[in-house]
């Protein structure tokens, strides 16, 4: 009896036991599901993430770029670090790693987001594909060849191949022919929450025209013939042509909001600039033209005068700071100004890649420096009209130069308007070489920096990377 | 949940002591004295009469009063020793002398599932750590006490800073993603050692890894089970390794009071070598009328200090150049550590109840100025047996520690303190950065410089880095015993913990002048129920153990935070008063169901089998892949038993071999492709924004690439043993090769982030580690009262990437400057970073002595490379314990040999032009030997420029670009402990209230020989315990060394 006891317990125990391990196993599975994500998303949603960030790498990692252009130079710590070629390697594989993950691996997930969940919204995609293209811009322009047609696909390309620089320049171009043609569709797509242009579909197809004309002048530089009638073809397009239509980020002075060098500044100086200091050749070119504009860019040295710092070089006692007014909250990330649209045309103009020859691109480079000017209105660096007035007058007419000197003029008012978009103003130089620029002390260089090292990151996972790049290995596009 | 569990606390309390009974006994009273083999008296041996549970301890003079009929048998024993037996005669008096064991090795010990074994019937090799041991120089780190003192084991402290982690790795790194730290099992049950830190290699500080919340007076034994047979049981959890912590529990009949008191004083154990000749300057020039001035200036290559040169100060004051070459150690406090412990412990009914209640107060003054950390550790263990078959156990201890001050190493934070102190020019009054504040109470006074280099002062005042640390775990066993051989056991473990994190950079501190503060909360929990069933049973010959079981195992961990940004009030921390709060929060739970079996079989003692099975269900895995089976079988074979083999010479051998197979599953949510709405977003030197922007939301794709289909990891490992005595066991031999391969690693490969993903999660490649362990006892002396032990250990492990599926290299953490810890096909887990340009010869191979310069005479970088291993090639402890009487001497030193160091600090140093190698001779412009110039055509010639200046030599020879010039050998010898202690003698003691009373003096990491890396301890790992990486120093703290006494008394 007693027995029979014991072996019925064991039994319910048994039972009990393999009870348990049945609930157990049921209830291992459905906990592994994140309760902070979500599997899908309403595409649009992952723009934010992908401008803003792609900006804040434009306006403060890339904040160098800005010597590398020497129109600004650092006088100390980090700063002359950037002045002397040392880039240290989280801005080379910070920006890398952020633009081609964060921003656009984002992007190429708000196509696939558009073509499964919202098909009808192909606007949306042709969103995408402009960021797409901007973004490879800003990339090919600071590393030369990149990864361009293979990136993106991890399953396919584990080790994506990298394209020569005018492979990528040309997909550029591309995909600013894909949106376009999306975007000209008269169909039924909204654009919603745009932090660009507040949804204005015009203003997208304008910005493409205006990317594509800037990629098409890199390549004229190399293989005129070849793009022309293209250059022409978007000369006649719809382009930023007013500073109201520029493609810029805005930022505020919202808390959070604000711009990154403005946040800089304020953490580490108070809100005053401290080891910025004008660039050389900006400021002589500038002294040279009487430019009403020093005193927007810059602070007076000592003296009342205006003096800029070598690269390299330390003592700054009579050197010109950069101007707060140029470093606010909300100081935009300038993308594709309507001046810059004006300097290529005329650029290409003078060049004969498009038609009209010098007295056309006289027209445009008045434009462009009018504009240039007239940016500054309604700021604390607004410039009299006088002034403005005195300036434009004291330029001569381009069509009463030779082509090489009129270009100079294009070139150096150009790269004056960039003040403060480092990485435009730098690969300006790389392709027109407009100012002569030093190479700067105790760097070790023998060449100015044309390009940054490949990110490490990179370098330890893609066997297929270009290795014994140099910095100052030239970009294709450069003659 | 707690309060639920807190009345069943009370409740098993109440069950524990209320069953007190009182014994009673008629018999003559047999007194005698216990000695032992060198005539010491043995304290503390049991005396019981056989067959009874009747018993008494020898006192500390090894006398003992028993009551005992005549004709009843005395049974004498004491761990390590031989039993003695005596029958009762008509003598009131008997007198025993034990002699250690020739079986000394008969010792239990505590295995998987809290398991009890005998150490002679394992098939594995295990390591036993015994109270004593950390006693000797009282660590408040259990794992620091255990260097030098384990083999098979690698243990690495963080370098100093209060609390920071020590690492420990089991046979090697067998993962080389995720972390390789071995689980932790107290009493049974496992808990949490997580790494608790705040932060990356930016500026991250590092409190700790929370193993150390064990109190180390509390441990009755620690034993690290090594292969994956011995830990097979645990099943997923078993591949790195197990540490199985039993505590005190009460002993002996009545209770015991013990105290203990610890003091010691703590300073730097090796500050840099300075120059203390040159001041601040470029070329030997330092002259404000051209613009220089200390902020901007290079910090050691002006002209001589001795020059006279008059400079501005950091405080606007002028000054003429005069050297402090004390600036450093005046700028660190003497350090401290006390310890003060407290335990009442003891038996009662016969030793059916017993109990154990214990208080440990540890508080440690860093040797940063307001750096500290406080532990108080409250510990119950009680164990009663409620009826010949029921019998429960239960601990509970609560621990709250508290660190302030903690430090941020890395680079790229304006915190981080070691680069500032260190970078100081040698004309600097550490006095100039007081004050550091103005009276308004955010303006920082005497900045370093504006390029975010902040009064170090005003750091370690007004910036803090805090975690409070409040946790409880235990557990509550019953052993049920219906019929004899049969006992099932349940129990239920429980470990949670909360830590407070905040840090602060306080307004002014430059790089973040309008302030900000960071607080977040980790809740951590893990529930573990167990229930075992066990049959033991003997058939003539064969003694046999068959074990089933169920665990069920469930971890979550729980952070929330804000980071808030702009302070309006300067100190106060709320996010109300802040212009941008960015609120962050992180969740995940695991689970793990098991089921095991373990059958044990032994033959004659002297021929065991051991199988085991366990089969998990993880939560983590793939629905229909997520059953996994571990098998192990172990087998041990005492042949000096087998043939009869016991000589004088000769006197125990044994054989041991074993195969497990287990493997490992990953952490939550990583098969699903996840949307993240994303709080903010990222900017280079502190400039990160917030989301919302212009009021839009944010989400972003995931950042890993996940694999719906992961499959479990699979590590098999073989082990073989030998254990041998020798006269008379007085020298031991332990022995044990191993081979693990891991594979199918779960790792989040880096990828190539032009593919769009920086990792992508997948099953990878096949990892191995081979070793060989041997542990040495000697008792040399055995003499008039007079003893000397030697224990030896000798560890060698080698860990090689077998398979990197189409990987060329496999990085394992990196830093900055492009130095990785990483690992080629076919290669141990080495160091990468740049090397300087080498010459190349036709076939484009390295020509390895052949370093190149430039046109100004100076090497220059060249290619990213392999810099060495950062595995050691061996490790050994030795540990000597001399004793007389009642005086103990006993030093413990340990070897690391091989591996290398990478050194921020040393590349800093030379950089700056303040270590002293850089001041020798500054006139010399020699020409740097053995170097080559690259003609351009293919061909090199010999090297005939000398260096432009020797400042220029040197920032470019040290610079931290190039890794190779910073990457030293890493070997070192340590004198971790020293300890001479002396225990009075009952005459001594007297009337005494007291049962013992002994004094010590002690030294922990007393000195440093034998090493080849200049300035800095090369024991030291920027990445803390839950990293794979190592062999990098980034702006650490010195570590320190310590001398002071203790005192410990029992009543």
């Amino acid at each position: 009896m007693k027995n029979t006891i014991i072996k019925t317990k064991y039994l319910f125990l048994l039972s009990l036991i393999i009870f348990s391990l049945n609930g157990c196993t049921d209830d291992i599975t459905d906990i592994n599901e994140d309760p902070l994500a979500v599997t899908t998303v309403p595409p649009y949603l992952l723009f934010p993430e992908v401008i803003v960030n792609m900006s804040s790498q434009r306006v403060i990692e890339f904040a160098g770029s800005n010597m590398h252009a020497q129109q600004w130079a650092g006088s100390a710590g980090t700063w002359r670090s950037r002045s002397r070629y040392t880039l240290g390697v989280p801005s080379v594989n910070n920006a890398w790693t952020n633009w081609y993950t964060t921003c656009l691996k984002n992007l190429s997930l708000v196509e696939l987001l558009v073509e499964k969940d919202y098909p009808e919204d192909v606007y949306i995609t042709a969103q995408a594909k402009i960021l797409e293209g901007f973004i490879y811009s800003n990339i090919t322009q600071v590393w030369g060849e990149v990864p361009f047609t293979q990136a993106g696909n991890p399953t396919e390309y584990p080790n994506p191949e990298f394209d020569s620089q005018e492979t990528v320049m040309e997909g550029i171009v591309t995909l600013m022919d894909e949106a376009i043609a999306i975007l000209e569709q008269d169909i039924d797509s909204d654009i919603v929450d745009d932090l660009i242009f507040d949804g204005d579909k015009e203003a997208w197809i304008r910005w493409a025209n205006s990317i594509k004309l800037k990629m098409l002048m890199f390549m004229a530089n190399i293989k005129p013939t070849e793009v022309s009638d293209r250059l022409q073809e978007v000369a006649n397009s719809a382009l930023i042509l007013t500073n109201e239509q520029e493609a810029k980020l805005k930022y505020s002075s919202e808390i959070g909001n604000e711009n990154p060098k403005y946040t800089f500044i304020n953490n580490y100086w108070g809100g005053n600039v401290n080891l910025w200091y004008a660039g050389s050749p900006l400021v002589n070119l500038m002294n040279d033209l009487d430019d009403p504009r020093r005193a927007t860019y810059f602070d007076q040295n000592v003296n009342g005068v205006y003096v800029g710092l070598v690269q390299g070089y330390t003592g700054v006692t009579l050197t010109s700071k950069i101007n707060v007014n140029n470093i606010l909250a909300d100081t935009p990330d300038r993308y594709s100004t309507a001046s810059e649209t004006y300097f290529l045309l005329a650029d290409a103009a003078a060049n004969g890649y498009i038609s009209g020859g010098l007295a056309q691109a006289n027209t445009w480079f008045l434009e462009g420096v009018t504009l240039a000017l007239d940016y500054f209105d309604g700021s604390l660096g607004e410039i009299s009209q006088t002034d403005k007035d005195t300036y434009i007058a004291s330029l001569p007419d381009l069509s009463t130069l030779t082509t090489d000197e009129a270009l100079d003029y294009i070139n150096d008012q150009h790269y004056i308007s960039l003040f403060g978009n480092g990485i435009e103003a730098w690969n300006l130089w790389k392709r027109t070489k407009s100012v002569d620029f030093d190479i700067p002390n105790l760097s070790g260089a023998s060449d100015i920096i044309r390009r940054y090292t490949y990110s490490s990151n990179e370098a330890a996972a893609n066997i297929n990377i270009p290795t014994e790049v140099t910095i100052e290995d030239p970009m294709w596009f450069e003659k | 949940m707690k309060t639920k569990i807190f009345k069943l606390l009370i409740f098993f309390i109440t069950i524990q002591f209320g069953t007190i009974q009182y014994i009673y006994s008629q018999e003559n009273n047999i007194t005698g004295k216990v000695i032992d083999e060198s005539s010491i008296p043995a304290s503390g041996v049991t005396v019981i009469i056989k067959g009874t549970r009747i018993g008494v301890q020898t006192d500390f003079d090894g006398n003992y009063s028993i009551k005992a009929n005549q004709g009843q048998v005395l049974v004498f024993s004491y761990l390590g020793m031989g039993a003695e037996e005596r029958t009762v005669g008509a003598s009131t008096k008997i007198d025993v002398t034990l002699y250690e064991d020739a079986e000394a090795l008969n010792e239990v010990v505590v295995t998987a599932m809290g398991i009890e074994r005998a150490e002679k019937t394992l098939g594995y090799a295990v390591s036993t750590v015994k109270s004593e041991d950390f006693e000797e120089a009282r660590e408040t780190d259990v794992l620091q006490a255990l260097q030098g003192k384990v083999s098979g084991v690698q243990i690495t402290g963080g370098g100093g800073g209060v609390g920071t982690s020590t690492k420990i790795t089991v046979r090697g790194l067998t993962r080389i993603f995720g972390d390789n730290n071995p689980l932790w099992v107290i009493d049974g049950v496992p808990i949490s050692d997580d790494n608790s830190s705040d932060g990356g290699i930016s500026g991250g500080a590092n409190y700790g890894n929370r193993a150390q919340d064990i109190n180390p007076d509390d441990i009755e034994t620690l034993t690290v089970l090594k292969g994956a047979s011995a830990a097979a049981l645990y099943g997923s959890r078993a591949s790195n390794g197990v540490i199985v912590v039993t505590t005190k529990k009460g002993k002996g009949k009545g209770a015991t009071i013990t105290y203990s008191s610890t003091m010691r004083f703590d300073t730097p154990l090796r500050l840099p070598d300075f120059q203390n000749s040159y001041g601040p300057g470029s070329l030997g020039v330092y002259s404000e009328i051209d613009g220089d001035n200390i902020q901007d200036a290079s910090k050691g290559w002006g002209p001589a200090i001795s020059s006279g040169t008059t400079y501005t100060d950091y405080a606007g004051n002028l000054q003429t150049f005069t050297s402090n070459p004390d600036l450093q150690k005046d700028f660190y406090d003497l350090g401290s550590t006390r310890v003060n412990s407290f335990s009442i412990s003891g038996t009662s009914n016969e030793g059916k109840n017993n109990y154990r209640v214990s208080t440990s107060y540890s508080s440690n003054e860093g040797l940063l100025p307001g750096s500290s950390l406080d532990r108080l550790n409250l510990g119950l263990k009680a164990g009663s047996e409620l009826s010949d078959k029921l019998s429960s156990e239960f601990s509970v201890n609560y621990i709250n520690t508290g660190i302030d001050g903690a430090v941020a190493t890395g680079a790229n934070d304006p915190n981080i303190l070691t680069s500032i102190v260190n970078l100081l020019p040698r004309v600097t009054n550490i006095d100039v950065f007081k004050p550091w504040v103005a009276d308004d109470g955010v303006t920082q006074l005497s900045p370093v410089d504006a390029d975010g280099t902040n009064n170090p002062y005003w750091i370690v005042n007004e910036n803090q880095r805090t975690a409070d640390t409040e946790r409880f775990f235990g557990n509550v066993a019953l052993t049920y015993s219906p019929v004899n051989h049969f006992s099932m056991l349940g129990r239920v473990g429980y470990d949670t913990y909360n830590t407070k994190y905040f840090r602060n950079n306080h307004k002014g501190t430059i790089g973040l002048l309008e302030g900000n503060y960071r607080q977040s909360t980790t809740s951590r929990n893990e529930i573990t129920l167990d229930y075992i069933a066990t049959y033991d049973n003997s058939f003539e010959d064969f003694d046999v153990t068959l074990r089933g079981g169920v665990q069920w195992n469930q971890r979550t961990t729980d952070i929330i935070g804000n980071l808030g940004t702009t302070l309006t009030i300067p100190e106060l921390f709320s996010p109300g008063n802040v212009e941008s709060n960015v609120p962050f929060n992180n969740y995940s739970q695991t689970r793990i169901f098991g089921t095991f079996g373990d059958f044990t079989m032994t033959y004659k003692k002297w021929l065991t089998l051991n199988a085991t099975a366990r089969n998990d269900w993880s939560s983590t895995l793939p629905e229909n892949n997520n059953s996994y089976f571990y098998p192990s079988v172990a087998l041990s074979f005492v042949f000096s038993d087998a043939f009869n083999i016991d000589s004088n010479i000769f006197s125990y051998g044994k054989l041991r071999t074993n195969w497990a197979n287990v493997g490992g599953d990953t952490s939550a949510y990583r098969l699903d492709y996840l949307y993240t709405p994303q709080s903010s977003w990222y900017g280079q030197f502190s400039t990160s924004g917030t989301f919302p922007f212009g009021g839009q939301l944010a989400f972003s794709g995931p950042n890993s690439l996940p694999d719906a289909y992961l499959k479990p990891e699979n590590q098999l490992s073989k082990e073989i043993g030998i254990e041998l005595g020798f006269f008379k066991n007085r020298f031991t031999v332990d022995a044990t090769y191993y081979k693990t391969n891991t594979t199918d690693q779960i790792i989040a490969l880096s990828t190539s982030p032009s593919t769009g993903y920086s990792s992508a999660w997948t099953n990878l490649g096949e990892i191995s580690n081979t070793g060989f362990e041997l542990q040495l006892g000697i008792k040399l002396i055995r003499a008039k009262g007079f003893k000397w032990d030697l224990n030896y250990n000798f560890t060698t492990n080698e860990t090689i990437i077998e398979d990197l599926g189409d990987l060329e290299k496999y990085t394992l953490a990196s830093t900055y400057n492009g130095l990785t810890v990483a690992a080629g096909e076919g290669e141990s887990i080495g160091l990468y970073g740049n090397r300087f340009a080498r010459a190349v010869d036709e076939n484009g191979n390295t020509i390895e002595d052949q370093i190149l310069v430039g046109s100004t005479g100076l090497r220059y970088e060249g290619n990213t490379e392999r810099l060495g291993d950062i595995m050691p090639d061996f490790t050994m402890g030795l540990t000597s314990v001399f004793s007389y009487k009642g005086w103990r001497l006993s030093t413990t030193f340990d070897w690391k040999e091989g591996g290398v160091l990478y050194s921020q600090t040393v590349s800093n140093l030379r950089t700056s032009g303040l270590a002293a190698e850089t001041a020798v001779d500054r006139e010399t412009l020699f020409v740097d030997p053995n170097t080559f110039v690259d003609n351009g055509d293919g061909t090199y010639s010999e090297n005939t420029t000398p260096i432009p200046n020797v400042q220029s030599y040197w920032t470019n020879y040290s610079a931290s670009r190039i890794h190779e010039s910073n990457t030293f050998d890493a070997t070192y010898i340590k004198w971790r402990e020293l300890a001479l202690s002396y225990s009075l003698n009952k005459n001594q003691l007297g009337s005494t209230p007291f049962k013992s009373l002994r004094f010590s003096l002690q030294g922990r990491n007393i000195a440093l020989f034998n090493t080849s890396i200049p300035h800095i301890d090369p024991e030291t790992n920027l990445f803390g315990s839950s990293s794979n990486g190592g062999g990098i120093e980034y702006n650490g703290l010195p570590s320190t060394s310590s001398i002071g006494f203790g005192v410990n008394v029992q009543f």
